[in-house]
């Protein structure tokens, strides 16, 4: 290859990098995944979140299975409970708004990077009551991988646009190879 | 091999300013928010299946008001855009609300459309705009107080298109579903 060609290679790929890093949200190149970042995250991969909300029941303990399933099969550490955790996590009846699940953050950044400072990560008892516990736990683990930094991902992921059809087709309930690439990518 | 270098250089600060702009942008305070959809629509004929009511409307008001958790900001209050729309005109295709089991809606002169989130926020779907016409699928809210009389679009951007010269456009949406870009008012008669 000539000098000419290899500094132009060097040229397009530090300009795609550019692009993808501007865009905010990381698409990795390999076509073998799909996984994609909302482009913010937790400051190191011990995380832990917040269930203050919470009262007991099917779904905190369909929460804590879902968040426990994060750290036993990726790199994030913890995910247990803790009152002062600016992640929270509830069941929040939102009526037929079209979402199983919801999850809202607010970035803080230019001064640390793409960091988080607060999330909320809520499922939809309008729709989720009539769920199974392992149905519930995969619309947690969906939500949850938006409090940590992953955004949608390919149909045979947890982390597809719609969770529940995910966990129809496949049986899924927990984050599988693509989510948990995406995830081990950010911490 | 000075071009090169100048080329490098070029590239390396034009990332850097861009860069740092998508960084200070983000930096505001608009919230982020993504869900996880309840169901994805195929078809036209599906979404119009989940629906109650299609109309096509201008957006006269707006107000942004809490979730009906009442809880506090930063301990899991979501802000909501409740939109009035003057009804144009309303649809009635076959199949309204069958796959659904629910009963159609008595469409009136004024409807109130809910939406999670302000225009602003990073949002799966586009916050109604002031002043322009849509084409709406929507559903009752099903939630209690006030917010009874509220509707939904149906799958958050699924149910939402724009109206262009009397021609109805999807709203860009990349959460799944497989709907038709366009739609005329012959399709929903």
């Amino acid at each position: 290859m000539s000098q000419g060609k290899k500094h132009r290679r060097w040229i397009a790929l530090l300009s795609a990098a550019a692009l993808a890093v501007v865009g905010g949200t990381f698409i990795p190149v390999s076509a073998a995944v799909a996984w994609t970042t909302t482009g913010c995250k937790w400051n190191g991969p011990t995380v832990t979140w917040n269930a203050s909300n919470m009262s007991g029941g099917t779904y905190l303990t369909t929460a804590k299975a879902a968040a426990t399933s994060w750290a036993s099969r990726t790199d994030v550490n913890g995910m247990g409970t803790n009152s002062s955790a600016g992640m929270y996590a509830y069941p929040d009846n939102l009526g037929a708004n079209g979402y199983d699940g919801w999850t809202s953050w607010n970035p803080w950044n230019c001064s640390g990077g793409m960091l988080y400072w607060g999330s909320n990560v809520t499922i939809n008892p309008y729709y989720t009551d009539a769920f199974s516990a392992n149905k519930k736990t995969a619309i947690w683990v969906h939500e949850f991988g938006h409090g940590l930094g992953l955004n949608h991902g390919p149909s045979n992921a947890i982390m597809y646009t719609c969770p529940a059809c995910t966990y129809n087709t496949y049986g899924y309930y927990y984050p599988v190879s693509d989510d948990i690439a995406g995830m081990n990518y950010l911490y | 091999m000075m071009n090169v270098f100048k080329s490098l250089s070029i590239v390396a600060i034009a990332a850097s300013l861009l860069i740092g702009a998508a960084g200070c942008a983000s930096g505001a305070a608009n919230t982020h928010m993504e869900g996880s959809r309840h169901e994805l629509y195929e078809s036209a004929g599906q979404m119009i299946g989940a629906s109650s009511a299609v109309i096509t409307g201008k957006v006269t008001e707006q107000v942004v008001v809490g979730d009906s958790s009442g809880r506090e900001p930063g301990e899991g209050s979501l802000s909501v855009t409740v939109s009035t729309l003057s009804v144009l005109d309303s649809y009635s295709p076959a199949g309204l609300g069958e796959q659904a089991g629910i009963a159609q809606t008595v469409v009136e002169d004024e409807m109130s459309v809910r939406q999670m989130g302000v225009y602003g926020d990073t949002l799966p779907y586009p916050i109604l705009e002031k002043g322009k016409q849509y084409l709406l699928f929507l559903v009752p809210t099903r939630l209690e107080g006030k917010a009874a009389n509220d509707f939904y679009i149906v799958g958050g951007s699924a149910g939402m298109y724009t109206v262009e010269s009397g021609v109805f456009v999807h709203v860009l949406s990349e959460e799944g579903d497989t709907l038709p870009e366009k739609l005329t008012s012959g399709d929903l008669n």
